[in-house]
C-alpha cells in the first residue's frame, strides 16, 4: 500500500519539492542580505531605545520601506495550503470516483479504511513537512521585520508553524469535497472557495477575539505609547461613565469641532473638546507576548477542523456504494 | 461440474435513499459454472454484482460466499474474489507492470508469472501506460489482474459492452481458457444474449430489482415453449409468460415442459434463449 | 487434431452441434477409431464456448458409444458408426449433388426440397415396414 500511495502521488510530491527549491534560493539570498543590514545598521538598539542615537526613526522607516514590501509579498504562501488542498486533496478521492478506479482499488485485498489511512498518512505527512519547511524558511526571513511590528497582525502569523495546521485543514477539506462531489474540477473549486472563506473569516473576525484584548484609556491617543509590536484591535472614545461612543457619534464630534476644516488647528482643538466634555481615548490591544498563545489557539482550531473533515471523509468512503 | 453453491443470496434487498434497487432476492449460484446475469439497464444487475463481491453491504438479508457469510469490505473476502468492473477501470498513468505491482502489493495471493505470461501471449507490452492501450487491451489487462488473484469467484460487470466484435471474442477466449483450467465460478452481466448462449450455462434474469428467472440454461429452454394457434384474447393459461397476437392467430410463450399435453388446435415449438430472455424482460409486474 | 465449430443462431444447441460434428466426421472418415479428441479446455477456448458444454457433448458421445474417456489420457474415438465407404460416398454424393442442381433449376425452394426428401424417406420407410 505504501508503494501504491507513493506511485499515485509522486508527481505531486516532486512538483512540491521543486517549487520549494525554487523559492528557497532567492529567499535565502535576500534573507541573508536583510539580516546583515539589520545587524550592521544597529536597528535592534533603535528598537529598544528610540533615542539611542540620532536618525533612529528615519533608519526604521527606511528599513521597513525597503523590506516591508518584500515581506508583504510573501503573503503568497497563504496559497500553499490552498494549492495542496485543491491539487492534492480534492483529486485524491474525486479522481477515483470519477474514473471508476475506486471499484478497482476497493476490491483488492486491502480494506478501504487501511487504504484511506495509508493515503492520508503519507500525503498528510508529506504536505506537513513541505509546509513546515516553508514556515521555517519564511519565519527566519521575517525575523527582523517581526521585531519591528506586531507578528499577530502581519504575515508572520501566516508563515508561522500554523501553516502546517492550515495545510492539513486544506488537505482534509479537499479530500472531503472530493468524496462528497466525486468530480475533480468541482471539488477543486469548492475547496478553494471554502478555504478562502474560512481563512478570511478566521483571520478578520475570530483572530482578534481568541483572547479578550487588553484595554487602556488615556487622555491622549494611546497608540503612540504602546510598543510597536503590540497589536491594536480597536480604538475609540469613551465617556467618564464608561460608555463607548459609536462611530456615528464620533463623526458628529469631529464635524462639530472642525466644521469640515480639519487642517488648520491640527489635533489640539479636538483634544480640547474632549477634555471639556469628559471624553477619553480607549485602545484595545494584544501585547506581543500573547503571540504564542494566540498561535496555539489558531493551530488548535485548524487541526480540529482538519480532523473533523478527515473523519467525515473516511465515513463517506466507507459508506460509498455506487 | 460441481453441485456446490458458490454464492448464496438470501432475501437480499438494497436500498439507495428511498429507492429499492434490489428487493427480496433469493438465489443459489452453483459453483464451477459461468453464470449470466441478464436484465435491462437499472434492473439492479450492478447492485447484485457489487453485493456478491462484498463491495457494499445489503440493506436487508444476507450473502454468503463459498459457505461462509460474506463480510463486506474485509480483505479476506476481497482477496477471494476477482472483479472486473464496468469499463474495466485502470490507473491511466500506470504502466501495465505497475498495475501488476499494485495488485501484487495489495493481495495475499498473486500469480505474477501467470499474469506476465498471459499478457505476453496477448502481445500487451508491460512497459506501456494503460491509458495508451486499446479498449480491448485494457479489458484484457483488467481480466488478467482479476485472474492473477486466483479467485474462487470471478465477477465481471458488462465486460465486453464497450468492445468491438474481435476484441469481444478475444476477451471471451482468455476468460474461457482461464476458467477451463480452474474451478472458478464466473458471474457476468451482459446485454449480448448470443454471447451469453455460448459462454454461460446458468442464467439469472432481473427485472425491476427482482429475480424473474434463474436456472441452468438447458433446463430453462426445456421448460418453456411457444404455442401457436387461433387467436385467444384472455388466455388464462398456466405458466403464460407473454402472448403476441395477430388478427386471427396468437403465439403464447409458456412455462411448461415439452412433454406437457397440448390442445390439438395448438402447435408447440421450442424456444431459443433470445426469445426467452426478451419475453421475461418485457413481462408485466 | 479434430477441429470443431459452433454456430450461434443455428437453433441447434451447441453441445448437439459438437456431437453431430463428431458423428459426421466418423461417417465421412475425417475421424477414425482410436483418434484422440482435443481436450475439453482446448475445444472450449478454441471455439469460445462454455467448457461444461463441451464436457456435456463428450458425455453424450460416450453415452452413444462413439467415444471413450481414458483416465489421464483423454477422450478417444471408438468407431462404432458404419463408415460410408469412400467409393460409395463419391458415387452417391455425386448423384445427389446432380439431383439438387436439378431441383434448383426446377425452381424448388429449400423447404420444398426438404419436404420432398422427407416425403420420399417416409414413403421408403413405410414400404420397408409394410
Amino acid at each position: 500500500m505504501l508503494w501504491v500511495t507513493w506511485r499515485q502521488h509522486r508527481a505531486a510530491l516532486l512538483t512540491g519539492l521543486f517549487l520549494l527549491a525554487a523559492v528557497t534560493v532567492p529567499t535565502l539570498v535576500s534573507g541573508f542580505a536583510m539580516h546583515e543590514e539589520y545587524r550592521a545598521a544597529g536597528i535592534a538598539a533603535c528598537l529598544t531605545d528610540p533615542e539611542a542615537r540620532a536618525g533612529c526613526a528615519q533608519l526604521l522607516d527606511q528599513f521597513t520601506a525597503h523590506y516591508g514590501q518584500w515581506g508583504n509579498r510573501m503573503i503568497w504562501v497563504t496559497f500553499l495550503p490552498a494549492l495542496i488542498g485543491a491539487f492534492v486533496g480534492a483529486p485524491l478521492l474525486a479522481r477515483e470516483f470519477e474514473n471508476g478506479t475506486w471499484r478497482f482499488a476497493f476490491t483488492q485485498g486491502v480494506s478501504r479504511t487501511r487504504w484511506l489511512l495509508t493515503q492520508l498518512t503519507v500525503v498528510g505527512a508529506a504536505a506537513a513537512v513541505l509546509a513546515l519547511a516553508c514556515s521555517v524558511l519564511f519565519t527566519w526571513w521575517r525575523g527582523p521585520l517581526d521585531a519591528m511590528s506586531s507578528p499577530m497582525r502581519t504575515a508572520a502569523f501566516t508563515v508561522s508553524p500554523g501553516l502546517v495546521a492550515l495545510t492539513l485543514f486544506a488537505l482534509a477539506l479537499g479530500l472531503f469535497a472530493g468524496v462528497l462531489l466525486r468530480r475533480t474540477v468541482i471539488a477543486m473549486g469548492l475547496t478553494l472557495a471554502v478555504y478562502l472563506t474560512v481563512r478570511i473569516t478566521l483571520e478578520e473576525t475570530l483572530r482578534p477575539h481568541y483572547l479578550s484584548p487588553l484595554v487602556r484609556t488615556d487622555a491622549q491617543k494611546a497608540a503612540d505609547a504602546l510598543p510597536p509590536t503590540a497589536w491594536v484591535v480597536d480604538e475609540g472614545l469613551i465617556t467618564t461613565a464608561g460608555n463607548r461612543l459609536s462611530d456615528g457619534d464620533e463623526r458628529k464630534i469631529l464635524q462639530q469641532v472642525y466644521d469640515g476644516d480639519t487642517v488648520r488647528e491640527g489635533g489640539a482643538a479636538l483634544e480640547r473638546y474632549l477634555a471639556e466634555h469628559g471624553l477619553r481615548h480607549y485602545t484595545e490591544y494584544h501585547p506581543a507576548d500573547r503571540y504564542p498563545i494566540m498561535l496555539i489557539i489558531e493551530i488548535g482550531l485548524y487541526l480540529g477542523l482538519a480532523f473533523a473533515l478527515f473523519a467525515a471523509a473516511a465515513y463517506l468512503v466507507r459508506r460509498r456504494t455506487s | 461440474m460441481s453441485s456446490d453453491v458458490a454464492v448464496q443470496i438470501d432475501r437480499v434487498g438494497k436500498r439507495y435513499g428511498r429507492h429499492w434497487a434490489l428487493r427480496d432476492c433469493t438465489l443459489s449460484l452453483p459453483a464451477g459454472r459461468i453464470i449470466a446475469l441478464v436484465g435491462a439497464n437499472g434492473a439492479g444487475k450492478t447492485t447484485l454484482l457489487h453485493l456478491a463481491i462484498g463491495l457494499m453491504p445489503p440493506t436487508e438479508g444476507s450473502v454468503s460466499l463459498l459457505g461462509t457469510p460474506l463480510k463486506p469490505g474485509r480483505p479476506q473476502t476481497l482477496s477471494q474474489v476477482g472483479f472486473v468492473a464496468q469499463d474495466h477501470p485502470l490507473y491511466r498513468g500506470f504502466t501495465v507492470a505497475e498495475m501488476l505491482r499494485y495488485c501484487r502489493k495489495t493481495n495475499t495471493r498473486f500469480d505474477q508469472a501467470g499474469a506476465e505470461g498471459r499478457l505476453r501471449d496477448l502481445g500487451i507490452p508491460l512497459n506501456r501506460r494503460t491509458g495508451r492501450l486499446s479498449g480491448g487491451q485494457q479489458a484484457q489487462v483488467a481480466l488478467t489482474l482479476a485472474l492473477a488473484k486466483q479467485p474462487r469467484l470471478l465477477v465481471l460487470d458488462e465486460p465486453v459492452a464497450s468492445l468491438d466484435p474481435l476484441a469481444r471474442r478475444e476477451f471471451m477466449k482468455t476468460l474461457i481458457a482461464a476458467v477451463a483450467e480452474t474451478d472458478v465460478t464466473v458471474l457476468l452481466s451482459s446485454h449480448v444474449v448470443t454471447e451469453l448462449e455460448r459462454i454461460c450455462d446458468h442464467m439469472v434474469l432481473l427485472r425491476g430489482g427482482r429475480v424473474r428467472l434463474a436456472g441452468d440454461i438447458d433446463d430453462l429452454l426445456a421448460g418453456h415453449r411457444v404455442l401457436t394457434g387461433p387467436r385467444v384474447d384472455d388466455a388464462a393459461l398456466d405458466g403464460l409468460v407473454t402472448a403476441t397476437h395477430g388478427e386471427r392467430n396468437s403465439h403464447l410463450l409458456v412455462r411448461q415442459p415439452a412433454t406437457a399435453p397440448t390442445h390439438p388446435r395448438w402447435e408447440a415449438h421450442p424456444v431459443n434463449l433470445e426469445e426467452l430472455v426478451l419475453a421475461y424482460l418485457e413481462g408485466q409486474d | 487434431m479434430f477441429a470443431f465449430r459452433v454456430l450461434d443462431r443455428s437453433g441447434v444447441p451447441a453441445y448437439l452441434q459438437l456431437v453431430d460434428q463428431v458423428r459426421r466426421g466418423l461417417l465421412l472418415g475425417h475421424l477414425q477409431e482410436g483418434d484422440q479428441l482435443p481436450t475439453v479446455r482446448a475445444v472450449a477456448s478454441a471455439v469460445v464456448i462454455n467448457p461444461n458444454t463441451v464436457a456435456k457433448a463428450y458425455r453424450e458421445l460416450e453415452h452413444a458409444g462413439l467415444a471413450v474417456a481414458r483416465a489421464g489420457q483423454g477422450t478417444f474415438v471408438t468407431g462404432n458408426i458404419e463408415q460410408v465407404p469412400a467409393a460409395t460416398y463419391a458415387r452417391l454424393s455425386g448423384r445427389l449433388r446432380q439431383w439438387f442442381a436439378d431441383a434448383r433449376e426446377a425452381g424448388l425452394a429449400p423447404e420444398q426440397v426438404r419436404a420432398m426428401v422427407d416425403a420420399v424417406m417416409d414413403d421408403e420407410r413405410r414400404r420397408e415396414t409394410a
